[in-house]
């Protein structure tokens, strides 16, 4: 058998332009292509055209991913295993296909392109079906992600800080001793409980007239804790808000659900 | 309930709702002595009615709940006029999240085992798209690694009830029929 597959040109044609998503995406392929068992895997065949595979990729000066050498160095190494199990094969004890530790990887993978494909044919939300509003554009009390608002947030922040932090002064001067003290965490959880009943709010609606710049401060550490851990998202309108940032509240399941411990 | 029947109540209901509700989650809406069994049964008549009349809308079980969605064959002209962009799934995304959806939780290293590639730009993109989510931390392992699991959006999103209803991989039997074995761990 080995002597007829010799006599026929074994070369592949690879997809122009398509590269693969790793080392058993590649190895699939060729089976596919070569229309083989792969419990009966012809690795020698298999190797050639693999490592012709990665020649390719050189030659169109592209990277070669370490998983790829990788799984050259594996298939070399099954190839020379094979030839010691074909011997061994004449005793009684039987070993374990070299094979079988490609094999398994192999059908594991190939289960689960099935299952993603599976999984891509599903009637998706928002491509094949929609829901109420759905597919419009959302609205505006919502801003994605992607939106241009974001950029505005934290040059905006410090400048609503600004204005709060320059309004205590407006009360004359004269000394004042405050002794009750506010933590980072009283701020923290204040906040995060008017967020959770207002779902957004702009940060000027978050100080009292009474509050003092300690507590502006410690509201303006609040919030930016919030948004770092991504409980709140800031942003701005870029026509509309010359009042200052809104803050939005962006997961509240995750909001109501943490705990903050900040002393 | 003074002309209203039943099943207008829940349809009102379920078409108020922003996301997929279950017939227990309808029950604060009746004042009356109403039973969740018969809210339930209420919710199948609605949804053979909308069948048999063709309707453009579909009463669908998603996430454990009950939503209206448009017929699939209606998507061309709906994407025509939506703003939003329908979602972007590369087969690496759907790999993925096929191998989180089967064996979740499951860790990071062992779905790039599984995929034989890097998971980590994949995985942070289906986070961001709130289709998976780290559920917890392997606290048998050192460092204790996180365990990632589908989210209640991922069922929403495939038009899935519930998890035991993902597909069964019924093409792989009949390409590789003696590897009972490798199934069974893949999709225990």
């Amino acid at each position: 058998m080995n002597g007829k597959r010799k006599l026929i040109d074994f070369s592949v044609d690879f997809p122009e332009g398509e590269s693969f998503d790793g080392p058993l995406d590649l190895l699939l392929f060729l089976i596919k292509k070569n229309e083989v068992d792969v419990y009966d895997l012809p690795v020698s065949l298999i190797t050639s055209q693999y490592l012709e595979y990665l020649a390719h990729m050189e030659k169109l000066n592209l990277d070669v991913a370490g998983d790829f050498l990788v799984m050259a160095a594996t298939l070399a190494q099954i190839k020379s295993r094979m030839l010691l199990f074909k011997e061994e094969d004449e005793e009684e004890e039987p070993a374990e296909d070299p094979r079988m530790a490609l094999v398994r990887p192999l059908v594991e993978y190939a289960l689960v392109r099935e299952a993603a494909e599976a999984l891509g044919s599903r009637y998706i939300l928002d491509r094949d079906v929609f829901a109420r509003g759905s597919s419009l554009e959302p609205s505006p009390e919502e801003p994605s992600s992607e939106g241009p608002l974001e950029k505005f947030s934290l040059f905006e922040l410090v400048e609503a800080w600004r204005g709060l932090a320059s309004r205590p002064k407006e009360k004359g001067p004269g000394l004042e001793f405050n002794l009750e003290t506010v933590t980072i965490g009283e701020r923290l959880e204040t906040i995060r409980e008017f967020l959770l009943a207002r779902k957004s709010a702009r940060f000027r609606e978050l100080e009292s007239e009474s509050s003092g710049p300690l507590e502006t401060a410690l509201s303006f550490l609040a919030v930016l804790e919030l948004a770092r851990v991504g409980f709140l998202k800031l942003y701005q309108d870029t026509e509309s808000d010359l009042d200052g940032p809104r803050l939005f509240l962006y997961d509240s399941e995750a909001l109501a659900s943490r705990s903050f411990d900040y002393r | 309930m003074s002309g209203q029947t039943l099943k207008t109540v829940v349809e009102g209901l379920i078409f108020a709702s922003d996301s997929p509700v279950s017939a227990e989650k309808l029950l604060p809406a009746f004042i009356e002595d109403v039973q969740a069994g018969e809210i339930q049964a209420a919710i199948l008549e609605l949804k053979e009615d909308y069948e048999e009349r063709r309707s453009a809308l579909e009463l669908r079980e998603v996430a454990g709940g009950w939503q209206f969605r448009t017929r699939p064959d209606l998507s061309l002209h709906i994407l025509r006029l939506g703003h939003k962009a329908p979602p972007r799934l590369s087969r690496a995304a759907l790999e993925t999240l096929a191998v989180v959806a089967y064996r979740q939780p499951i860790l990071r290293a062992e779905i790039e085992k599984i995929r034989g590639v890097d998971a980590g730009g994949v995985l942070r993109s289906l986070m961001e798209k709130d289709l998976v989510k780290v559920s917890q931390r392997n606290d048998r392992l050192p460092g204790r690694p996180m365990l990632y699991s589908t989210t209640k959006r991922f069922l929403e999103t495939f038009d899935l009830p519930s998890l035991s209803d993902l597909p069964s991989i019924q093409e792989m039997d009949r390409m590789c029929p003696p590897a009972p074995e490798i199934r069974n761990k893949l999709f225990d």
